[in-house]
């Protein structure tokens, strides 16, 4: 049995359903993150596990026992905000303690979890400090050490990177998880960022409209998207509907015809394409749209037929890209894998 | 033209120099050397008689008091306003700030009007048990003039600490129910510590107000009551010892000039108060809900609204014959009345008055926020201290150093609407300042590049930017000037009473038909003030700017 199962939780706004019947397992130690557009239930759903929604119909069980009629505070659950929440009130230390002290643990006690989780999150000196005086990152493992002090069963997280910038958010990202890891907590995870996401999660639930659309490792969801929107949401943009292929008569489509068995729509990942002739591939001929270096790949954008794909070209393969440059209008040939084809349901 | 504006600066410091400091150094001179050279004994007999004492306690217990009970009543209504969402809750939060706007005698004379041995609850009482005597006996008590206090206050508190409270970040309480914090735990560990800011800069303005009521102790407390303010007056207008005012009024600017600096830091600090996700207001559902929502609304109905309606029907004869009675006699010069020309010409004055200070306060005022949004934030606190300054010690100040060469104008008119523009500018400045700090310098920049002038630039971005907020700016100064009381009531001539003024000596004189005089007044009065503030709220609807101006 998993450690925290939720079955068909159900909860609308009004005449909006935010979360729509949605199933949801994790084992023990897991981490699992919720991915998906704003406004897509993610956020409510975590909220629902934490309480601070109540759920119109479903089941929440962790480690066996149903939480839907027990209050917040008595879950028994972490939770780290986007805004981290911290008390302005209170020092880093007073705000770690909180969870104990609201526990009415005794005070050695508290000083010992407090000393220890602040080494855990590399704040030791900083522990009489006022929030205020803290910065970005800092609040943030603040925040991670609040809500780890009381030994939660579940550890929820709704986008605790998103207001940090950039270079930040890569570095605490990998941080986070080895912490997380160490812990041993199990954690369900709230972001709308793909590259957060794989970088953090065990497995990843991709959400849309209430729903989980797909769940999985990082590298299956990003190979095996299972329909458009998936694909879509994970940038992957060459998808030609069932209808558009099935009947024409341009090069794509009669390889098309040829490699699929299904009238399924297809994925043609940006990746499946390259400028070198190769064992394997197929050739089609494109008209090239636009052309672009990027650093880590070349944007190939390209019209074949009606269908217009998008090609990220590795510039530094042999005999490659390197000091070439296409215009728009010229003709070129690009060389498929039919094997990174996928076929989505929808 | 450029030439000229350069000089533009000078007027608001000449201005303050000549209508503020000048003033404020004849108080000092006066203090501590009444016949030219130094002594102390005005000082320190303030000290050594035990009158004065008890007049500067009662000052600070009654501001205390009056304080405490303001909270009381006013934090369960801010907690209702802040958490939950009712029928017409905007419409009722800005309608229990109209007290601010109500001059001090109207407000006495409302209190009056309900509570007093004439008013309407004991005339009410009366006729239903066949009194001889009214049963309620609390004119001249602590309690008029406790109650006034909190009239005037309870919004400023209900105000403050409900928008504050409605912006503490909802996450944070929420946070605290994740680590196990129940209800009740959450309110006294995360809810009130958070609020303390919020309400120690509401109890500190409101202890700013109630310790330098004039007007509602003047005409509520009668002989028994004096608060340092009142006692300035006495002693200059009554008993004449000026040396003994001036030492009073010394201590005045010293207690206010303090409490304003320890406002102005917590006011700072909730300033700073991060904008946030914040909750959203729940419906009102369970029974407790409504008792909490309806019992908070009776409250302030009870509080703010009846002491007006009394006066409004008060002000009315209904001993048969024309209900306006009252209003009728304020045209005629009666003999022997308080006044030597009829009392309607007060409205005449103060609308004059109030036309003047509008516009001395607008230039002014303009100035100076000019200077203090061009790099001369050192000057805003010099600004805003007549705020810091009661009217009353202003008023004195205007009568002792104005009154004599090398600046006579004692026997001029322009010497009252010059007070109300010194009061009024603090406000003519938090309006505009921050509709001047939001426009862009790129933009005049931009007009200058396309070929505009300094002053077409002024004429064409500026003016436009700013006329809304200057239309505020000017009503504000107009209901100011309309009801400022403290500083007129020295320098106003008999011949030429302001209405504020004309209902205290109306006041002054026994019998119904005085009192009468004295309420129909008040209640014009609190019309026009009424209008002004509702256009001021009109006015200032959908900008966001504007809302912090006040204070």
């Amino acid at each position: 049995m998993s450690y925290l199962a939720i079955s068909n939780i159900q909860k609308s706004f009004g005449s909006t359903i935010a979360v729509d019947g949605v199933s949801l397992s994790l084992e023990r130690g897991e981490i699992v993150c919720l991915l998906g557009p704003s406004g897509c239930g993610k956020t409510t759903l975590l909220r629902l596990v934490a309480g601070l929604e109540s759920a119109d119909g479903g089941q929440i069980l962790l480690d066996g026992q149903d939480l839907v009629d027990v209050p917040t505070y008595q879950r028994g659950i972490g939770m780290m905000f986007q805004s981290y929440a911290l008390f302005p009130h209170m020092t880093v230390a007073q705000n770690v303690s909180y969870g104990l002290r609201m526990a009415k643990e005794p005070a050695p006690l508290i000083t010992e979890r407090v000393a220890e989780m602040l080494e855990l999150v590399d704040m030791v000196g900083l522990k009489d400090r006022k929030i205020d005086q803290l910065s970005g990152g800092q609040q943030q493992r603040v925040a991670l050490a609040r809500s780890l002090a009381t030994r939660p069963g579940v550890l929820l997280l709704d986008e605790p990177l998103g207001s940090l910038d950039r270079l930040l958010r890569e570095r605490l990202l990998d941080e986070l998880r080895a912490i997380l890891k160490k812990v041993g907590v199990t954690a369900l995870y709230v972001t709308h960022d793909q590259s957060e996401a794989f970088g953090i999660a065990d497995r990843v639930a991709v959400m849309n409209l209430g729903k989980i659309e797909q769940i999985n490792s990082p590298q299956e969801i990003y190979i095996r998207p299972i329909n458009r929107f998936v694909a879509n949401f994970l940038g992957l943009s060459n998808v030609i509907a069932s209808g558009l292929w099935l009947e024409a008569s341009d090069g794509l489509s009669q390889l098309l015809q040829a490699e699929l068995k299904s009238g399924f729509a297809v994925l043609i990942p940006p990746y499946a394409g390259a400028i070198n002739k190769q064992d394997g591939l197929r050739p089609i001929d494109v008209t090239v749209l636009s052309y672009s270096f990027r650093g880590r790949f070349a944007l190939l954008v390209c019209q074949v037929g009606e269908h217009i794909l998008e090609f990220s070209l590795d510039p530094y393969a042999e005999n490659g890209l390197m000091g070439r440059t296409f215009e728009a209008g010229q003709v070129i040939p690009i060389y498929l894998n039919p094997s990174h084809f996928v076929e989505l349901q929808g | 033209m450029r030439k000229y504006a350069r000089l533009l600066p000078l007027i608001p410091l000449i201005f303050f120099g000549l209508f503020y400091f000048y003033p404020l150094a004849s108080i000092l001179q006066l203090s501590f050397a009444p016949e030219g050279r130094f002594e102390l004994d005005a000082v320190t007999e303030i000290f050594r008689d035990r009158y004065y004492l008890s007049t500067l306690w009662f000052t600070l217990w009654q501001a205390i008091v009056s304080t405490v009970l303001t909270l009381l009543l006013a934090l369960p209504a801010a907690y209702v306003f802040a958490t939950y969402d009712f029928r017409y809750k905007q419409t009722l939060r800005t309608i229990s700030t109209l007290p601010f706007v109500l001059p001090t005698v109207v407000v006495a004379n409302a209190f009056s009007a309900l509570i007093g041995p004439r008013g309407l609850l004991n005339g009410i009482l009366q006729t239903v048990f066949r009194l001889e005597e009214p049963p309620i006996d609390l004119h001249q008590t602590i309690w008029m003039i406790l109650l006034a206090h909190v009239f005037y206050n309870y919004s400023v508190a209900l105000r403050i600490v409900s928008a504050y409270w409605e912006r503490i970040n909802q996450d944070l309480s929420q946070a605290a129910e994740t680590l196990g914090a129940s209800r009740q735990q959450r309110f006294w560990t995360i809810t009130l510590p958070l609020l303390r800011p919020a309400i120690m800069a509401a109890a500190v303005l409101v202890f700013i107000f109630t310790f330098t009521s004039f007007g509602v102790v003047l005409l509520l407390g009668g002989p028994r009551f004096a608060t340092l303010e009142v006692e300035i007056y006495r002693q200059a207008v009554n008993i004449f010892d000026l040396p003994v005012a001036a030492a009073l009024s010394l201590f005045q600017i010293v207690f206010t000039f303090a409490l304003m600096a320890v406002y102005t830091r917590t006011q700072s600090r909730i300033a700073t108060q991060p904008s946030s996700r914040t909750a959203a207001a729940r419906p009102v559902t369970t029974p407790l809900d409504r008792w909490l929502v309806g019992g908070n609304l009776t409250v302030m109905f009870v509080l703010l609204a009846t002491p007006l309606l009394a006066l409004v029907l008060r002000s009315l004869s209904w001993t048969g014959g024309n209900p306006f009675t009252y209003y009728g006699r304020l045209f005629v010069n009666e003999r022997g009345s308080a006044f030597f020309v009829p009392p309607i010409q007060a409205v005449g004055n103060s609308l004059m008055f109030a036309g003047m200070a509008i516009v001395f306060s607008l230039v002014i005022g303009l100035i100076c926020a000019y200077l203090v949004a061009d790099r001369n934030r050192w000057l805003d606190p010099i600004f805003m201290l007549p705020l810091a300054t009661s009217a009353v010690t202003l008023g004195f100040g205007y009568i002792i150093a104005l009154d004599e060469p090398p600046l006579n104008l004692r026997q001029s008119l322009i010497l009252i609407p010059l007070a109300h523009s010194l009061v009024a500018i603090p406000f003519v400045i938090r309006t505009v300042l921050p509709a001047l700090r939001a426009i862009d310098p790129a933009v005049r920049e931009a007009a200058g590049t396309l070929g505009a002038d300094p002053q077409r630039v002024w004429l064409t971005i500026d003016w436009p930017l700013l006329s809304r907020v200057l239309l505020v700016a000017a009503v504000f100064a107009f209901t100011i000037s309309m009801g400022e009381f403290g500083a007129t009531v020295f320098i106003a001539r008999p011949d030429n009473p302001t209405m504020p003024t004309a209902i205290f000596r109306f006041l002054g004189r026994p019998g119904a038909v005085n009192f009468g005089q004295a309420l129909a007044m008040s209640t014009l009065l609190m019309l026009v003030c009424s209008v002004g503030f509702v256009l001021i709220e009109r006015l200032r609807i959908g900008d966001n700017n504007l809302d912090q101006g006040e204070f």
